[in-house]
């Protein structure tokens, strides 16, 4: 599946925002309509450009949070379809229920069609004498919606805000359903997962470092790939995790995939443990022993992926089977 | 402080070379270890970024972003190497 990655030219689109999820007090998650989105792989990036009325530019790169699932053949024609990144919104999706909302039926066709995606089945009928998809995939296939529904499509992002910020507040707090921002991507190909049957990955999240992984837990899933998936999540609080639903849904029904959660600051009520930072002990418990051979994905702080790498590499795991990046989430 | 990596560099690379240079490996001139560019310690802002060795803290890379072209100084890199078919 090695596609998208090396792709045209990179070009700055204009990307929608069709819905948005707050995951935490600070940590926000974007659902983004990018039309002629060409797919990516779990782990890449995008850069986004915001521009002041009078000209001023500042630019970002953000992690993916959500997977990308290639449009099947139009031989299989309804269900699956375009829809990318599955189940994604679990996390604090409004009604709670997990599929209504990313039902993509509507991706691109329509293009512009603003507050369209609301809900799959509503707009469209009234709006465009184009669609006689009535909301459903299937029909895409075949007529216009052919080419738009594989290259139109939705991406996700997760952003932490920094308060002193130049763009991310901007993104958490300011940016509303039906306003545009640029963007550009996929970009990035190093910290990437690929699909490997012989041997297990480990992933290791800090903060807001989750997005990157949690965009390859969700393509594992789609893919159903085997490949057995630990996570070691450290957040401050509680109250700091993000996706904590979702991560807590796919414990249960993503088989090989386990989450161990390690809170630097306050504990969940009830728990026996005591805060601490991730050590040597928790990744032998809890990673994968060397002989193992684990591809190792490690997004954090600075100070946070390198105090885990070294630990790591001190207990005896091959320095170039660990991927790393420093913080997701920037400014 | 440093918050970011090379894998920031991402874009702004890719909009000058055809190859995602994040997964280059380049062979760093102060200390002659081997590396993805993705690793490279990232500092600065868009319009000017120096990315350093993560082993010896050597500038490997420079960019620098004017308004009408871009200037890539990579005198502390003897060396890139890629894979020719994307991984």
């Amino acid at each position: 599946m090695a596609r998208a990655a090396v792709s045209g030219r990179l070009i700055w689109r204009a990307a929608t925002l069709t819905a948005a999820f707050q995951e935490t007090q600070s940590a926000r998650t974007l659902v983004l309509d990018v039309p002629g989105w060409p797919g990516h792989l779990p782990g890449q990036h995008v850069d986004v450009r915001l521009t002041a009325p009078d000209g001023y530019r500042a630019q970002r790169s953000y992690s993916i949070a959500s997977a990308w699932v290639e449009s099947p053949a139009p031989s299989s024609p309804a269900s699956a379809g375009a829809a990318p990144s599955s189940p994604t919104p679990a996390g604090a999706a409004p009604s709670g229920a997990a599929p209504s909302g990313p039902a993509q039926s509507s991706p691109a066709q329509s293009g512009p069609a603003p507050s369209g995606p609301a809900v799959s089945s509503p707009a469209q009928s009234g709006a465009a004498p184009a669609g006689p998809a009535s909301g459903s995939p299937a029909v895409g296939g075949e007529t216009a919606g052919g080419e738009t529904a594989e290259n139109g499509g939705k991406i996700e992002l997760t952003i932490q805000r920094l308060d002193d910020g130049e763009v991310s507040p901007y993104l958490t707090d300011v940016l509303e359903v039906g306003d545009q921002i640029e963007l550009r991507g996929p970009v990035g190909g190093w910290f990437v997962w690929h699909a490997k049957p012989s041997n297990p990955a480990l992933l290791i999240a800090g903060g807001s470092g989750v997005v990157p992984l949690m965009a390859m837990v969700r393509a594992r899933a789609d893919e159903m790939a085997r490949q057995p998936f630990r996570m070691i999540y450290s957040v401050r609080t509680p109250g700091d995790v993000i996706y904590a639903e979702e991560l807590a849904r796919r414990v249960r029904e993503d088989l090989g995939f386990d989450l161990h959660m390690v809170y630097t600051r306050k504990v969940p009520a009830g728990s026996p443990d005591m805060p601490k930072r991730i050590d040597e002990a928790i990744i032998k418990s809890h990673g994968w022993p060397p002989d193992l051979m684990p591809d190792s994905f490690i997004c954090g702080p600075t100070t946070f992926v390198e105090a885990v790498a070294d630990t790591m590499v001190s207990l005896g795991h091959d320095a170039d089977r660990i991927r790393t990046e420093r913080f997701g989430g920037t400014s | 402080m440093i918050k970011l990596d090379g894998n920031a560099m991402a874009g702004d690379l890719r909009e000058i070379f055809a190859f995602d240079m994040t997964m280059a490996r380049f062979t760093c001139a102060g200390c002659g270890r081997t590396d993805a560019v993705g690793a490279l310690m990232l500092w600065g802002q868009e319009m000017g970024r120096v990315a350093r060795c993560p082993h010896c803290d050597v500038v490997v890379l420079r960019m620098v972003h004017a308004p009408d072209r871009v200037f890539l100084d990579m005198s502390g890199a003897v060396r890139l190497e890629m894979p020719l078919a994307g991984v």
